[in-house]
Order: structure tokens, then C-alpha cells, then sequence
């Protein structure tokens, strides 16, 4: 509401200034703060976020400079948070990609791109919820048991890393989030953002312990922990030793990968572009109407993460030093557990209690990262219902609750189905790379939308917070233009580097999002047929009316 | 192709009307509902409240014949006659009025009594200025227009309505739409946190709606325009407010929490007309069927200048179908 949070003038302050009676909804605006945790969450939790980047990103492009990568992948997450910030303040409500794109451009194009989004978002559910047991859960308990030296819990961490335990497990988290979800927005969020105080605590935690800890301490550690598994003094030097040997390429004696930093911006972009996703809540956020709200929230929210990460990064490689992290993550290290930085807290702390408490708050990230993509999941009917694309059935709420418990039913259907398929049928990073290629379909779309808005659809956007001058050049149509210019160049990096990034080959990846688009094309030509036997005529809501 | 093949033969076509709700004073939106009728080809348009907007700009004219105002926390200064035009033409457009004032005017503004007043009489003249617009518009088309006050306008922009005699003004009315079809209306809703003008208890509100309704031929065929939607119905889900009318956020995203009316619910409940159109809550765009009533709340998108509605096609003793348009 463009009218919130203006204070009724007085003589004293500037004269000028608006007069505001008394009406519902005058509240007051929401603190950024809020706002900024809130597209943070969405984006993506920062410990987990830091494990995930480095791990990938060493395995696919060993070499690559990942502060590098990371910084540069900062010029595309501007952009594209610029083009769906401006776009999201002229149309603050929900469906993101599909409002836009439907308003703008045309109606079975909104389909495509939203099909490929919200499949996207399905994918990331079924990828977090796997990843989640294999590359969370499985670590952590072996964590405990490597610290306690106790085989129980190793052993109990090398059964929930089979495929089998990974579905069974991480659908019960899927289904348990879902069923959260169910009980009510109130209750989830309650839960959510404990669970996300909890996980930005220990990766504070983590990050301030190792900033804290010298690289000679950290190896005397490590060395000292590690002698009973790998009967050698020199774990350490050991670990690099046998990367080497096998090959590894090591950036401080050869300098860094230029092609593969080049490579693995497509990871550190993949991974810390999201913060835009709160657009597609937007409809329920009061000040979301403003420009400069949406941009600071967006921004602050995912470049706050990303410098945060790049601080990780430096503090992490600083004190365990490059080598000795690629060469573990690439699975040298003599100790049969994940190398993760809550392990390495342990051991350099000396203390399995706070291993346990950092293994938990690691843990914690899991569920919220499925809710919020699950949430965005959860909207894609009710955008497209209100249109009269779908049965109203499909949008029934509970009256209790006040949720939609049809939709959440269908999509926790879906994501079980997905994570079947993540666990038993390809590989993490085959995954991660599916579900970004078709976030950038809609991206791009997206990106075109707001380089046409000011002559598609000029009564929206004219006096909209999206119109917006510097220096007289209009700003949406620029960044979209440079968004479209990014996020191809991103393809482009997928097609060069497809092995790296877990497509062995493209015939399918291309396959699956044309497979999806055209199935978002024929689902609104066969919706608008249904339509048209009632009666109803679709296209009416889609319609700009003359405001002259 | 996929149409020809899905198409079926069609039917007569019903009554239909286009209901909107909470434009909030913006002029644009206005301008789209009396445009949405030919574009639709609807038989009655329907205001159903919260017309008037909330904040009102003071435009100080300068000795030296320029212009000064602060909106949208921007300072414009020095502005042309037309520069002032073009910003007063944007001002309304979000549904916030303009008064232009010398020093003097200005400073006696700052005065609440004064500054109340100036905006009654500001608000007034819209709402006149838009009955005159519609009766040009519409006039000889054969497309009735209602318009009903809601709970955030104030009480004297009633006198602007009826004394149109084109558009017909239908707070706590009784209304014939056709043979089949009648319409009751009210903008009052259940009291809120901002204790707007147009508000009473629940009991009041349960009573002042029976009452309209004693002398309904056939509830079947009843078209219930009650601006506060129904209680629990997740047409009323509006954002959880504090004490301190603050939001609450978290990780799921703003809380929200049912604000409507139970006596409209009861009277739903227990009258079961055919539909039942609402507004108020703006996040509560939405449908949903209370027993054998369609209940459906188009929301609003004013501020961004977009007209929310519903297209409504009558048949007798059951809605024929719905839909939501915006633009």
C-alpha cells in the first residue's frame, strides 16, 4: 500500500507533506529487517549454503578461484535481483514469474515459464531433502561417532547414506514439512524461523571459531585427531600428499583454473541468486509495492548471504588452508567422515558436545529450505485459479487452519515422487544443474518482460515504482536487457561445461525444460477450452482495460 | 484445435455483472470499472465500498507562481503549471487527492479541525466529479450502475451518490436487478483497529442486515453486497497485526489472521442467498461456497493502478459461472 507508514504532518516538520485520515490498513511498515531475513531464508541458509558451494564447486572445477567466481556471480545476482525487484513493486502479488509474464507478454508463455519455475522449486525440495539426509544427516551422526569414537554412529551414518534410507528419510522431512504447512501458516513460520535463528547461530558459531583459530593450531589439531584413524603424524600434510598423487590440481602451485573459475560462476550464480524469490510471496507482504523496499530487501537479503559466504570462504581456505580442503573434499582426507566446518569446530575445539550442537544447527537449515521452496510450490495454483485456469477445488481452504490443503496434499505428492528420482536416479549435481537450467528459462522470460513492459503494458507500468530514470535512461528495459545478456551467458556456461556440472550429455537436459514449457503451453490452451464450454472466457482476465 | 475439440454447443447467456470493491480513490481504477462494462459486456456494474482514498497532498503555490509538494518521499520543487498537472494527474491515480493552497491556506491546514474539513470537502467533489463521469459514460447503454459507500468512507459522500439520478446508490437498500433477482447492500462492517467511520458491533451489523433483508421475495435469488466478508471463510485473511498496528513476520512469510464478520457469516449461514460479494480485507482475492452460497471477494490492487474484479453470470436459483478479471 503505497499510502502506509505517513505520518500525519505538522507546522513543525516539512509543510508539504501529506495529510493521512483515519482508514483501515494504515499500519505501520513492516521493519526491512524483517523483510531482509525473510528473502535470506528464502534464498538459501548460509551454513549450509557454504558447504554446498565449496563441495560442489571443488568437485566440478577443481582449480577455479572460488572468491573469484563468487564476487563475479555478485554482477548477475544485481541484475537479476533489479529486474524481478522492479517488476515485483509495479505488481506486488503472488505467482512471481507467471503475473508478470501473463500481464506483459501473453498468457501460454506465463505458463511455460512458470511450469519450468515451479518445477524447478519441486526439483529443489526433492534435491535439499536428499541432500539433507546423505550430505547432513549421514555427516553429522558420523561426525559424533568419529569424535566419540563410537562405530554405532558410524555405522548408523553409513545406513541413512544408502538410497534406500535417503528416500524413506528424506520424505519423511518432505511429508513432516508439508504437514507443518498444513497446520497452519502461523505454526510454520513459528517453527521456521526457529529453526532458521538456530542455523544462522551455528554457522556464526562456526565461522567465528575458525576465524579465531591459526592454521598451525588447525593442523596441530587435526593431526593429533586423526593419528588413531590414519596411523600417520602428518594427516595433514598426508591428505594433500595422496591428492596429489591422484592427481589433483593444486591453485597454489599451479595458479588457479581461469576456464574453471569461469565454470563454477554457473555454481556460486546458482546458488546465491534466489534472494529474488520472495517476489513470488509478494502478494502477501504489505510495502511490497515500494521500489526501494523490494530492492534493499532483495539485495541485502542475498548479497548480505553471498559477501557472508565470500567472508566463509576466506576464513575457511585461510585457516584449513586450499590444498588441504580440496584434497579432503575430493575425499583424501584419511578419516571416513564429510569435511565439513562443524567437523573441523569439533576437532579444533576439542569438543563433541558443540560438534553435536553445530551438527544440529547445520541440520536445522534442511527444513526451512524445503519450506520456502515448497511454500513458492504451494502459490503456483492459487495464481493460476484466480485466472480460472484450474479447479477451484484444487484452491480449497481449510477453514480451521486457513490453508490449502488440496494444493500442499498435491505438491507433498510430488515432491516424495521427485525425491524418489533424486535419490535412486541421478546424481546431486546432475540435480542442482536441472534445476538451475530451468530457473533460467524463466529468468530470461522474465527478463524480456521487463524489457517490453514500458510499451506492453504502459498503463502498469507508467507512474509504477518500476518507472524509474537515471540520467533520463529508463532502468527496467537496461536491466532486463543485461539479465538476458547474464543469464544466456549462464546457458552458455552450462553448454561448455556440461560434464563439470553433472550433464553428460545436453539431448535430455533441453529435452526435460521444452518437455515442460510446452506442457505449461498446452495446459492453459486445454484450460481456456474447458473454460469455453462454460461459458467462461479466460483470456477476459488476462485483458488490459482502457483507462481512458 | 484443442478449443474446437473441447467446445461444446452454447447456451443462453444469464445476467451478468461486474463487481468491484476498495479502488480506494484512485481515479484509474474508477475510469477501468466504467470502461469494464462494454469491454465485458455486463448488464450492472457494482461498487461495493471503500471508494474514497486516504491521503490527501497539499500543492503550495509560491508567490512566484511555481509549485512545491512532497509525495511519495520525494520534495518536488519549482514545478510548472503543466509539471504540477501531470503530477496531480499521477497523484490520483493511486487513489490520493490533491489540494492546491497558498502559505497561508497551508499553515491553517496544520490546524486538524481545518485539515479534516478540507479533506471532506476534497473527497466530496471526487465522488461527485465520478457519479457525473459515470452518468456520461453509461448513460443510454442500458448498463445499471450501484455504487455503495464502505466502511473507510466518510458518511457525507452519500449525498453525492444519491443525488445522481443515473447511478443508483445501494447501502441498505432492497434492489430490484431483474424479475429474478434481487440485491441488498451494506459498507458497514465489524468494528477495526482504526475505528473507521462506518462500523458496528456485531449484533448492530447482524440486525441492520436482517432488517434490509425482511422483504426478499426469494433468498435463492439474492445477491448479498455485504462489504465485510465472512468470518473464518479465508475471504477475511489479512495480515496479524501487534498492539502497535505493526506486522508480524516470520520464516513462513507474514502472518496472517481472519478479520471478517461473524454476524455477515450467520446471516450467510442462515439466509443462504445466491451470492454474497465482499470486499475490505485486500488480501483476501478468493472464493469459496458457505452451503449452497457463493461467496467471493475480488480483493484490490488499486495502488498499482489495476482494477480487481469479478464477472458474475446469473441463471436463476444458481450462479451460471464466475471469473476474476483484473487490468
Amino acid at each position: 500500500m503505497a499510502d502506509m507508514g505517513v505520518n500525519q504532518g505538522t507546522a513543525a516538520q516539512a509543510k508539504t507533506a501529506p495529510f493521512v485520515r483515519k482508514a483501515t490498513g494504515l499500519v505501520r511498515e513492516l521493519p526491512l529487517l524483517d523483510m531482509v531475513t525473510y528473502n535470506a531464508a528464502v534464498a538459501s541458509p548460509i551454513g549450509t549454503a557454504l558447504a554446498l558451494s565449496l563441495f560442489f564447486a571443488f568437485a566440478a572445477f577443481p582449480g577455479a578461484n572460488l572468491v573469484v567466481a563468487l564476487i563475479v556471480a555478485f554482477i548477475g545476482v544485481v541484475i537479476t535481483i533489479f529486474v524481478f525487484a522492479l517488476l515485483s513493486s509495479a505488481m506486488p502479488r503472488i505467482g512471481g514469474d507467471y503475473a508478470f509474464i501473463s500481464r506483459i507478454i501473453n498468457p501460454p508463455l506465463a505458463l511455460a515459464s512458470n511450469f519450468c519455475y515451479l518445477a524447478g522449486a519441486l526439483l529443489a525440495v526433492a534435491w535439499i531433502a536428499v541432500i539433507g539426509v546423505k550430505l547432513v544427516l549421514a555427516p553429522a551422526l558420523a561426525i559424533v561417532g568419529t569424535l566419540n569414537n563410537d562405530s554405532n554412529w558410524i555405522n548408523a551414518s553409513n545406513t541413512v547414506a544408502q538410497n534406500g534410507w535417503a528416500f524413506v528419510i528424506g520424505s519423511v522431512i518432505v511429508i513432516a514439512t508439508g504437514a507443518v504447512a498444513v497446520a497452519g501458516t502461523k505454526l510454520a513460520g513459528r517453527v521456521m524461523s526457529i529453526f532458521y535463528l538456530i542455523s544462522l547461530g551455528g554457522a556464526v558459531v562456526t565461522l567465528a571459531i575458525l576465524a579465531f583459530t591459526s592454521h598451525d593450531t588447525f593442523v596441530s589439531h587435526l593431526n593429533a585427531f586423526s593419528q588413531p584413524f590414519t596411523h600417520t603424524a602428518d594427516t595433514y600434510g598426508a591428505t594433500i600428499a595422496a591428492g596429489k598423487k591422484a592427481g589433483l590440481v593444486y591453485p597454489d602451485q599451479t595458479g588457479y583454473s581461469f576456464g574453471n573459475t569461469i565454470g563454477a560462476i554457473f555454481i556460486t550464480y546458482g546458488i546465491t541468486v534466489s534472494s529474488y524469490a520472495g517476489c513470488y510471496l509478494a502478494g502477501e507482504m504489505k510495502g511490497a509495492g515500494k521500489r526501494s523496499r523490494q530492492l534493499a530487501s532483495m539485495l541485502i537479503g542475498g548479497l548480505g548471504q553471498g559477501f557472508l559466504l565470500v567472508l566463509s570462504v576466506i576464513v575457511f581456505l585461510n585457516t584449513m588452508g586450499l590444498d588441504f580442503f580440496a584434497a579432503a573434499s575430493n575425499g583424501y582426507y584419511g578419516v571416513a567422515v564429510a569435511p565439513y566446518s562443524n567437523f573441523f569446530v569439533g576437532v579444533v575445539a576439542g569438543n563433541t558436545a558443540l560438534a553435536i550442537v553445530l551438527a544440529v544447527a547445520f541440520a536445522c537449515a534442511i527444513p526451512i529450505w524445503i519450506y520456502v521452496n515448497a511454500a513458492i510450490v504451494y502459490r503456483g495454483p492459487f495464481a493460476w485459479a484466480f485466472d480460472g485456469l484450474l479447479p477451484r477445488a484444487l484452491t480449497i481452504v481449510n477453514p480451521r487452519t486457513h490453508t490449502p490443503v488440496v494444493a500442499i496434499t498435491i505438491v507433498t505428492v510430488l515432491c516424495v515422487a521427485a525425491c524418489a528420482w533424486a535419490a535412486f536416479s541421478v546424481s546431486f549435481l546432475t540435480l542442482f544443474s536441472y534445476l538451475v537450467l530451468l530457473g533460467f528459462f524463466t529468468i530470461i522470460v522474465v527478463s524480456i518482460a521487463a524489457i517490453v513492459m514500458p510499451w506492453r503494458a504502459p498503463d502498469i507500468y507508467r507512474g509504477s515504482p518500476a518507472e524509474w530514470r537515471v540520467m533520463g535512461l529508463q532502468v527496467l528495459p537496461v536491466v532486463g536487457v543485461l539479465s538476458v545478456i547474464w543469464n544466456v551467458a549462464m546457458v552458455v556456461l552450462a553448454i561448455v561445461f556440461h560434464t563439470n556440472v553433472g550433464l553428460p550429455d545436453l539431448v535430455h537436459p533441453i529435452g526435460v525444460l521444452a518437455g515442460i514449457a510446452i506442457a505449461g503451453v498446452v495446459f492453459y490452451y486445454v484450460a481456456r477450452a474447458v473454460q469455453q464450454s462454460r461459458n467462461v472466457d479466460v483470456s477476459l482476465a488476462f485483458k488490459a482495460i482502457p483507462p481512458e | 484445435m484443442i478449443d474446437r475439440l473441447l467446445r461444446r454447443p452454447t447456451r443462453p447467456r444469464g445476467p451478468r455483472l461486474l463487481f468491484a470493491t476498495d479502488i480506494h480513490g484512485s481515479e484509474r481504477c474508477f475510469r477501468k470499472f466504467l470502461n469494464a462494462a462494454s469491454l465485458y459486456k455486463v448488464d450492472y456494474l457494482i461498487m461495493g465500498g471503500d471508494i474514497t482514498g486516504k491521503m490527501l497532498v497539499p500543492i503550495l503555490r509560491r508567490a512566484d507562481g511555481s509549485f512545491e509538494c512532497k509525495y511519495g518521499g520525494v520534495e518536488y520543487e519549482d514545478l510548472s503549471e503543466s509539471a504540477v498537472a501531470d503530477l496531480i494527474k499521477r497523484i490520483r491515480g493511486f487513489g490520493h487527492y490533491t489540494v492546491t493552497v497558498d502559505a497561508d491556506e497551508l499553515a491553517r491546514m496544520q490546524i486538524k479541525e481545518h485539515q479534516d474539513r478540507v479533506f471532506h470537502e476534497v473527497v466530496h467533489k471526487s465522488i461527485e466529479d465520478w457519479v457525473a463521469l459515470a452518468e456520461e459514460r453509461l448513460r443510454g447503454t442500458g448498463i445499471r450502475c450501484f455504487m455503495a459507500p464502505g466502511n473507510d468512507d466518510f458518511l457525507s459522500i452519500d449525498s453525492a451518490i444519491t443525488s445522481s439520478s443515473y447511478v443508483e446508490f445501494a447501502e441498505n437498500r432492497l434492489l430490484q436487478l431483474d424479475e429474478t433477482h434481487e440485491m441488498i447492500t451494506t459498507g458497514y462492517s465489524n468494528p477495526t483497529p482504526w475505528d473507521t467511520e462506518r462500523e458496528l458491533p456485531e449484533e448492530e451489523l447482524r440486525k441492520r442486515i436482517d432488517e434490509m433483508a425482511k422483504p426478499v421475495k426469494n433468498f435463492q435469488n439474492l445477491v448479498a453486497v455485504l462489504h465485510a466478508p465472512p468470518y473464518g471463510s479465508g475471504l477475511d485473511n489479512a495480515p496479524k497485526l501487534s498492539a502497535s498496528l505493526e506486522l508480524t513476520l516470520n520464516a513462513g512469510g507474514v502472518e496472517m489472521a481472519p478479520v471478517g464478520s461473524t454476524a455477515v457469516r450467520e446471516f450467510i449461514e442462515t439466509a443462504q442467498p445466491l451470492l454474497g460479494l465482499h470486499g475490505h480485507v485486500h488480501e483476501g482475492r478468493g472464493t469459496t461456497m458457505i452451503g449452497r452460497t457463493l461467496c467471493l471477494n475480488p480483493g484490490s490492487s488499486y495502488t498499482e493502478g489495476i482494477l480487481s474484479a469479478a464477472l458474475i453470470e446469473l441463471g436463476d436459483g444458481c450462479v451460471l459461472s464466475h471469473q476474476f478479471v483484473s487490468g
